[in-house]
């Protein structure tokens, strides 16, 4: 898994690519989970366009994410998954927790 | 003499045997292991007695003379090097050879370490310490494994007994008119799947199968979590959507965040030929008949992470005839020769051509465990299940 973060008018867009599995665990809560967790109005923005695979765990943790970016009272908008990323998150409903956008 | 380094404590009880023809060489030696702390102290006078004291005890090192008379220390190391049961005892050489082809020999014929002549006491006993505390981590760690691996394989045993048995399989066969063929193939020691059927009436019975997040030990104690919760509520077994809605609100406070399960529950009406069911988030079953395939909706979301969640049931029809066949992600997710993943499509097409290959339930389980091993073996843990009518 790789991630860039690009700063916004907003707060900061996380880009995340590769693969999201439990091997990316570490990472993904060093500075995705970094990210999410910080004060602001605004939904934090997950682009999901570079990310070719995830799994049960990967999906594990935006559900992590989701958590500490409620407990900061924000939403998640998960963008631009396609692949087996959009049809894992369409099959699991994630769009009854998460804003998702094309 | 100065008093010399001492032993920790716990090695003072190692069983030593030093073996040395020189009657002074061994008071000598016995006298340095003394000084340091050792106690356990056995002594040989050539090769034959060491290795015949090495049959009737058990030792932890060997302090081994190389230049003896009869079988000498070469022939002693290589002979005590072929039982097993030596295999990994560290066996010190004390050796005036200085040359160091002959040194290179020693450790050929198996020695651990060596100690030149004359014995410097320090140096021994810093020797020794360093090898029978690895022997003593070695030994640890291989404690642990072994426990853990019998541990593992009698959790094992209690995960594969939760899994219908052939007495209930062919109960389920002989009163529905069914062929069933699964396969349970754990990706570690234990596995996050699971699936059963239970009869619900003369035409009708509920079947399932679930995949808990992740896979190995917290996987598998979830999925006894949710097994547990089967058992303690047989309310909703009929109502595919409720079944799901009643479990998923009762797993919802056990589960952290991050964990979640996916599910697939159906109850199947053999009178009727239909299928109610309900879905989250597990893949999609295939429907095989001479007509072709045709995938059920296993979408949803999965069980555990949001206490309000709803479950509709859905409908399909299960003429006579046709194979029924619900598998784990690790069949859909499998790589196929040329590198892409099969998909939920590429499952399809895969049993539409087990099914026309006319071998059956098991035939079919067959051809779709191949697949699932793909070029790397299966990477999570693969649950099939093929129900013919």
């Amino acid at each position: 898994m790789q991630v860039k973060l690009t700063p916004g008018l907003g707060g900061v867009e996380v880009a995340v690519s590769g693969t999201l599995t439990f091997d990316a665990h570490a990472a993904f809560r060093q500075v995705v989970m970094a990210q999410v967790d910080q004060p602001g109005a605004q939904p934090v923005l997950l682009d999901l366009a570079g990310l070719d695979y995830i799994d049960s765990a990967g999906l594990g943790m935006l559900l992590l994410a989701r958590e500490a970016a409620e407990k900061r009272g924000r939403g998640i908008i998960l963008r631009g998954a396609r692949g087996q990323v959009a049809r894992i998150l369409t099959v699991s409903k994630f769009n009854q927790l998460f804003t998702i956008q094309p | 003499m100065s008093p010399g380094p001492a032993v920790p404590e716990a090695l003072r009880n190692a069983a030593l045997l030093v073996v040395d023809d020189a009657p002074t060489k061994r008071a000598l030696v016995s006298a340095h292991l003394r000084r340091a702390g050792f106690h356990n102290i056995t002594l040989a006078e050539d090769g034959l007695q060491a290795l015949e004291a090495l049959g009737q005890a058990s030792f932890d090192l060997v302090l081994l003379d190389i230049l003896m008379p009869g079988l000498d220390g070469f022939e002693t190391c290589r002979a005590l090097r072929r039982d097993p049961r030596w295999a990994e005892l560290p066996v010190l050489a004390m050796t005036g050879l200085e040359e160091s082809e002959e040194r290179a020999e020693i450790f050929a014929a198996g020695a651990t370490d060596l100690i030149l002549k004359p014995i410097h006491q320090a140096e021994l006993i810093a020797r020794m310490v360093s090898h029978l505390h690895n022997r003593q981590l070695i030994r640890g760690l291989r404690d642990f494994a072994e426990r853990t691996n019998a541990e593992l394989a009698a959790a094992r045993q209690m995960q594969e007994a939760l899994l219908p048995g052939p007495a209930l399989l062919a109960e389920m066969e002989a009163r529905y008119g069914l062929r069933v063929a699964s396969r349970f193939l754990p990706s570690a020691e234990l596995a996050g799947d699971l699936w059963g059927l239970w009869p619900l009436d003369g035409a009708r019975f509920g079947l399932f199968a679930l995949d808990v997040v992740g896979h190995g030990t917290i996987a598998a104690i979830n999925a006894f979590r949710l097994h547990t919760l089967f058992a303690q509520d047989r309310s909703a077994r009929d109502e595919p959507g409720l079944f799901l809605e009643g479990l998923n609100r009762r797993l919802r406070p056990l589960f952290s965040t991050g964990q979640f399960a996916t599910m697939f529950y159906a109850v199947l009406d053999v009178a009727r030929d239909a299928i109610a069911y309900a879905a989250a988030g597990y893949t999609s079953p295939v429907l095989a008949g001479r007509g072709g395939t045709r995938l059920l909706d296993g979408s949803g979301l999965p069980l555990g992470i949001s206490g309000s969640a709803r479950y509709e049931t859905r409908q399909a029809t299960w003429r006579q005839g046709e194979a029924l066949l619900l598998y784990s992600d690790a069949l859909s997710e499998a790589t196929t020769a040329c590198g892409s993943l099969l998909g939920e499509e590429g499952v399809r097409d895969l049993c539409g051509a087990a099914f026309a290959s006319g071998n059956g339930a098991h035939g079919m389980a067959d051809a779709l465990a191949q697949a699932a091993s793909g070029a790397h073996g299966p990477a999570d843990d693969l649950t099939l299940v093929c129900l013919l009518r």
